[in-house]
């Protein structure tokens, strides 16, 4: 979708605003969220691409308003109710409960015993398939002018614009229909390099470079003569 | 709430609606109500990423690579093996790619659509790169924000490269070693590099006398 998240290349954010000396929490409530996070992730009611999607498809002024980890707190809330894994009035009615002991008898997907495991190891999104790549690297290619309602890992400022291949990174899943169809299409992955004239105009830098990962589905070979 | 840490010249706030702190009591209350939480795996996840994972691995890395010739050809050319040697964790840095500054390259990283950052490397990634300002402008306008917004000037015949991390490769920037620093340990090096040049929006530290 062309939310508010897919920003690159927008005017009037305005300045950065680096904080010296950042903690890497400004609460307990951003600790306790990052964590649940991915506790609940690890049950499997849903894939990472869905979660990302349901955190950038709301209000722009909300999703503007809110600090980061507010956006994370949303993407699980309207998750549990969309996937049935609990009630709008179960979440409103969860602000009564006292603070909860863990079930007994009960083993959660994600216990404190396998977490420098799961960290060690991490979850590559990188597949086996028997697809042969459509593109080298030095291959000429236009970026595909799209409008996905749900979920797209083609930025509007790099749609319809031309680019060479300058890497070729193997098979990997496909983010945009994992989260739209629950299906990871496994495909070739690639960076795309383009110029900054090319997404930016003619005012740009003329040696400065922008890279950005395409799949093949997002791409076609570049018409001749471009 | 404790706030212990400083600001530049800005003022602006983290304490967030008391709204959102009672909704996340409220979650965590659910969640392990329902069984699908132990809060004890919580802990232990929090407590990684706030004492144990962060940029100090990252500047491992780069020491090493400036150091080692041979180790930093192998990281350019397959991070993931590179890493290997030096047992650097893979979650949220699965598929690495690190790409090197020069005399005539500046590199510099975003993630556009959300906050994709090599958290195995650099830790959680600080607000301001999640924020809109820093991943709306930096892809237009990278030489402006670099100079005006992180004091970073970047000479007219220096190429920047910004690097969009919009799948699940993430991301290093490897910073030039800085000159006069011939006689140091790999342990002394460490010491200059910082967070912000392995994203590329600063310079390792200058030798201090």
């Amino acid at each position: 979708m062309d939310g508010i998240h897919d920003c690159g290349g927008m005017d009037g954010h305005g300045p950065v605003l680096p904080e010296k000396n950042e903690p890497v929490f400004h609460g307990d409530w951003e600790r306790r969220m990052f964590g649940l996070n991915w506790a609940i992730g690890m049950n499997g009611f849903w894939n990472q691409d869905e979660y990302r999607h349901a955190m950038e498809n709301r209000p722009v002024l909300d999703y503007l308003g809110d600090p980061y980890y507010a956006k994370w707190l949303y993407g699980v809330e309207t998750l549990l109710v969309g996937k049935g894994i609990a009630t709008a009035a179960e979440i409103a009615e969860a602000r009564a409960l006292p603070p909860q002991k863990k079930v007994g008898g009960v083993e959660t997907p994600l216990t404190a015993e396998i977490v420098p495991q799961i960290i060690k190891d991490g979850f590559t999104f990188r597949r086996e398939a028997d697809a042969k790549p459509a593109y080298a690297v030095g291959d000429k290619i236009l970026t595909r002018n799209i409008f996905i309602k749900g979920h797209t890992r083609l930025p509007r400022y790099a749609r319809e614009k031309i680019g060479v291949i300058t890497q070729h990174h193997g098979i990997f899943s496909f983010n945009d229909s994992a989260a739209n169809e629950q299906d990871e299409r496994p495909q070739h992955l690639y960076t795309a390099t383009f110029t900054a004239r090319e997404l930016w105009g003619p005012e740009a830098s003329a040696i400065d470079k922008l890279n950005l990962n395409v799949w093949e589905e997002h791409i076609d070979p570049a018409p001749s003569g471009r | 709430m404790p706030h212990d840490h400083d600001h530049d010249d800005h003022s602006h706030s983290h304490a967030p609606p008391e709204d959102i702190v009672v909704r996340v009591k409220a979650l965590e209350n659910l969640m392990i109500k329902k069984g699908f939480v132990d809060p004890a795996a919580v802990d232990e996840i929090v407590e990684h990423y706030e004492r144990r994972i962060g940029p100090h691995i990252g500047a491992k890395v780069v020491a090493r690579a400036w150091a080692n010739p041979a180790y930093k050809a192998r990281l350019v050319s397959d991070a993931n093996a590179a890493l290997a040697e030096l047992d650097v964790s893979r979650l949220q840095g699965e598929d690495i790619v690190v790409v090197e500054n020069t005399d005539k390259i500046h590199n510099v990283l975003v993630c556009t659509l959300c906050s994709c950052y090599p958290w195995n490397l650099l830790g959680l990634p600080p607000v301001w790169y999640k924020s809109t300002p820093y991943r709306s402008r930096i892809v237009k306008e990278p030489r402006v924000v670099l100079k005006e917004d992180f004091d970073l000037p970047v000479a007219d015949d220096v190429e920047v490269r910004v690097w969009d991390a919009n799948a699940e490769l993430r991301y290093m920037v490897l910073p030039q070693r800085p000159e006069g620093t011939d006689g140091l340990s790999e342990e002394e090096l460490e010491k200059l590099v910082t967070r912000d040049s392995m994203i590329g929006t600063g310079q390792p530290a200058r030798l201090t006398k």
